[in-house]
């Protein structure tokens, strides 16, 4: 795969994505204003497509066009994950102020802020398969391997993540989370 | 009239004999004057029945000219008694709207301030000060404030509840704790299985007067009606409101509130589980025809608070918005309500309901009870309400919904917030009931903020609030 420059392998794909989720977010809360109903919906529903795409789904598309545009492992790592965790920061940043540093930290295992991260993580192990189905179909090359330990790593650690987080309907991780958090805090 | 037949007008009277009925007479005529409603038409002291429901909101019934929803068991106690259209609770959240039901006190005195903050068994509620004035009583349900294990009521002779999820409880076979003793769910719905064992408590015979405090799950989160009632809303035409859309359970200004369902699924779902609350409250109604007691209880029905269903562009509660504070508030006690069927207008709050009970029953209020006896205004349409109240919130981990603290007046609400994370909003409720227009910074703003400061903290003041956030 031809290696292309940083700004067409990294930034572009980074950019692309981040700028979704930017216009998304803004344009739901801008729809909010609309009076019309039909007008009203088309908008909510076109930035929630937006921000599906863009923060749950970003990965994928980020993932893919750094993967044939000749990123490396780790450049594809940060730009599947550089939006969802902006995402999570913005998230986790909204706390600051209302709860102790350490309530704050603590946060950080909240399956809400993680849930981007973790459903990213997998969507970057999925569309690590299909760009290496593409790839050796095309290349006709038998040294492109399927699986490979850092694809196969952030599929299983998204896959297990997930399931632990939403198991029983998320109320395992839930109350598994609160219950430490009353041990440690209250 | 007979000369002939003794009669009171021409039998002598001794002097002990005049003095016992003048004495009689007075006493009589003085409790009646300082306790109005001690006696029932029984000549006893009239039975107590608090329904409380969950997350029902204000104008979830009929009689609210809802534009589908059909609750007529509700609408008869509001039909039969007075009803509290302005009626708030201090704090909207489960478990310190709870435990100001029960003291007759803020979040801030009773200590209960979040769901996460335990009960303090040092609590003086009415069901003690019932059961200490001869009651029988009763606590079946959702108790839901924390502490370690159940926790030890005084004053309770029957206490049934339930800790699944945290002590919101499941709609479906509910494990329950009855009398201490654990109880596997019968496979029975909730709302149903709950008002069976209250009915079965009603009906014991026994010599005092009792007090039930039914507390129903419905129709919190998980809204599942029963099976009979499932998708009769189906299709129907909810009329949520126009900034509403079905993704704000989810994103709701952020993500730690929401839930994972479209709006309109979940609050149709929400309707169907009011309907069933209906339904159950019928069939205590239906008992106590049944058993000749209604017109010697007094029975109250009320919510713990709101909730949004896209008001605001928020699903939820907590926050200080109507939607959120406003809790329906009907007592029905035909040995008072002289005018049923009122709308009374004066605020009336959580708080209230302690202190109403206990004026209601002839004992007296406890000085540490800081909401106000409702009885004057259900005894006379014109009798004066509060003109002010504070409304209160502490931060619920891990929702980033700061603290708040809010003036509530007849006309205006004052919102402020912890640490100035958001900024402070001044509504007029008069001209803008739906509190679109926040007039901070406007020239009436300016002009009406002097006044709305000065009285949130005055009454930070005299409720001790001071330095809670």
């Amino acid at each position: 795969m031809e290696r292309q420059s940083i700004g067409r392998r990294i930034v572009f794909p980074i950019a692309m994505i981040l700028a979704g989720m930017i216009i998304a977010l803004n344009l739901y809360d801008f729809a909010r204003t609309i009076e019309g109903g039909g007008l009203h919906s088309f908008v909510v529903n076109l930035s929630v497509i937006l921000m599906v795409l863009s923060i749950w789904m970003g990965a994928m598309i980020a993932n893919t066009i750094a993967y044939f545009r000749g990123a490396s492992f780790p450049e594809r790592l940060l730009v599947s994950m550089f939006t969802p965790v902006v995402f999570l920061l913005k998230q986790w940043l909204g706390i600051w102020g209302i709860f102790s540093v350490g309530e704050f930290f603590f946060l950080l295992l909240h399956h809400v802020i993680l849930s981007a991260v973790v459903i990213n993580l997998i969507g970057m192990g999925l569309s690590e398969l299909w760009c290496r189905i593409i790839h050796r179909v095309k290349s006709r090359d038998p040294a492109v391997k399927l699986f490979q330990v850092g694809n196969m790593a952030v599929l299983f650690l998204g896959c297990g993540m997930l399931t632990l987080m939403f198991w029983h309907f998320g109320h395992f991780y839930y109350y598994l989370f609160m219950d430490t958090y009353i041990k440690l805090f209250l | 009239m007979s000369a002939d037949k003794p009669s009171i007008f021409n039998e002598p009277v001794t002097r002990r004999q005049a003095v016992k009925t003048i004495g009689t007479t007075v006493a009589a005529g003085l409790v009646g004057l300082n306790f109005p409603g001690i006696v029932s038409a029984r000549g006893r002291m009239p039975n107590v029945i608090f329904i409380l429901t969950d997350d029902h909101r204000w104008d979830a019934f009929g009689c609210m000219d809802h534009p589908f929803l059909k609750t007529p068991n509700l609408d008869r106690i509001a039909g039969e008694g007075v009803m509290f259209e302005n009626s708030f609770c201090t704090t909207s959240l489960c478990s310190p709207s709870r435990a100001s039901f029960l003291t007759g006190q803020y979040a801030h005195t009773h200590g209960v301030k979040t769901n996460h903050t335990p009960w303090n068994e040092k609590n003086v509620t009415f069901i003690e000060l019932l059961k200490q004035a001869g009651y029988d009583t009763a606590f079946i349900g959702k108790w839901h404030m924390p502490g370690e294990g159940l926790p030890r009521v005084r004053g309770l002779d029957h206490f049934i509840t339930f800790t699944a999820q945290g002590g919101q409880g499941v709609y479906y076979d509910c494990p329950l704790y009855i009398d201490g003793v654990h109880t596997e769910g019968r496979g029975k719905y909730i709302t149903e299985d709950l008002t069976d064992r209250a009915l079965q408590w009603i009906g014991r015979p026994r010599k005092n007067p009792f007090c039930l405090y039914l507390s129903h799950k419905a129709a919190h989160f998980g809204f599942a009606p029963p099976k009979h009632l499932d998708g009769m809303y189906k299709g129907i035409d909810l009329h949520l409101p126009p900034e509403a859309d079905d993704f704000i359970p989810i994103t709701n200004r952020h993500l730690f509130v929401g839930a994972p369902a479209p709006l309109s699924f979940l609050y149709r779902r929400y309707c169907e589980t009011v309907v069933s609350v209906d339904e159950q409250v019928g069939r205590v109604l239906q008992k106590l025809d049944e058993m000749g007691m209604a017109e010697d209880t007094i029975l109250i029905y009320a919510g713990d608070n709101g909730h949004f269903f896209g008001e605001h562009g928020l699903y939820d509660k907590r926050l200080a918005y109507e939607e959120s504070i406003r809790i329906p508030f009907f007592v029905r006690y035909p040995g008072l309500i002289f005018d049923p069927g009122r709308r009374a207008q004066q605020m009336a709050l959580n708080i209230d309901l302690a202190p109403t009970l206990l004026e209601l029953i002839g004992r007296k209020i406890p000085p540490g009870m800081q909401g106000r006896s409702l009885v004057p205004i259900l005894r006379s349409k014109g009798a004066p309400g509060r003109k002010s109240w504070l409304y209160e919130h502490y931060p619920v981990y891990p929702i980033p919904i700061p603290g708040i603290a809010a003036v509530r007046t007849d006309t205006h609400k004052y919102i402020t917030y912890q640490n100035n994370i958001r900024p402070p909003e001044l509504f007029d409720m008069v001209s803008d009931p739906k509190e679109k227009h926040n007039l901070i910074g406007t020239p009436r703003g300016k002009e009406l903020l002097p006044r709305l400061k000065s009285e949130l903290e005055k009454i930070k003041a005299t409720t001790g609030y001071i330095g809670e956030l």
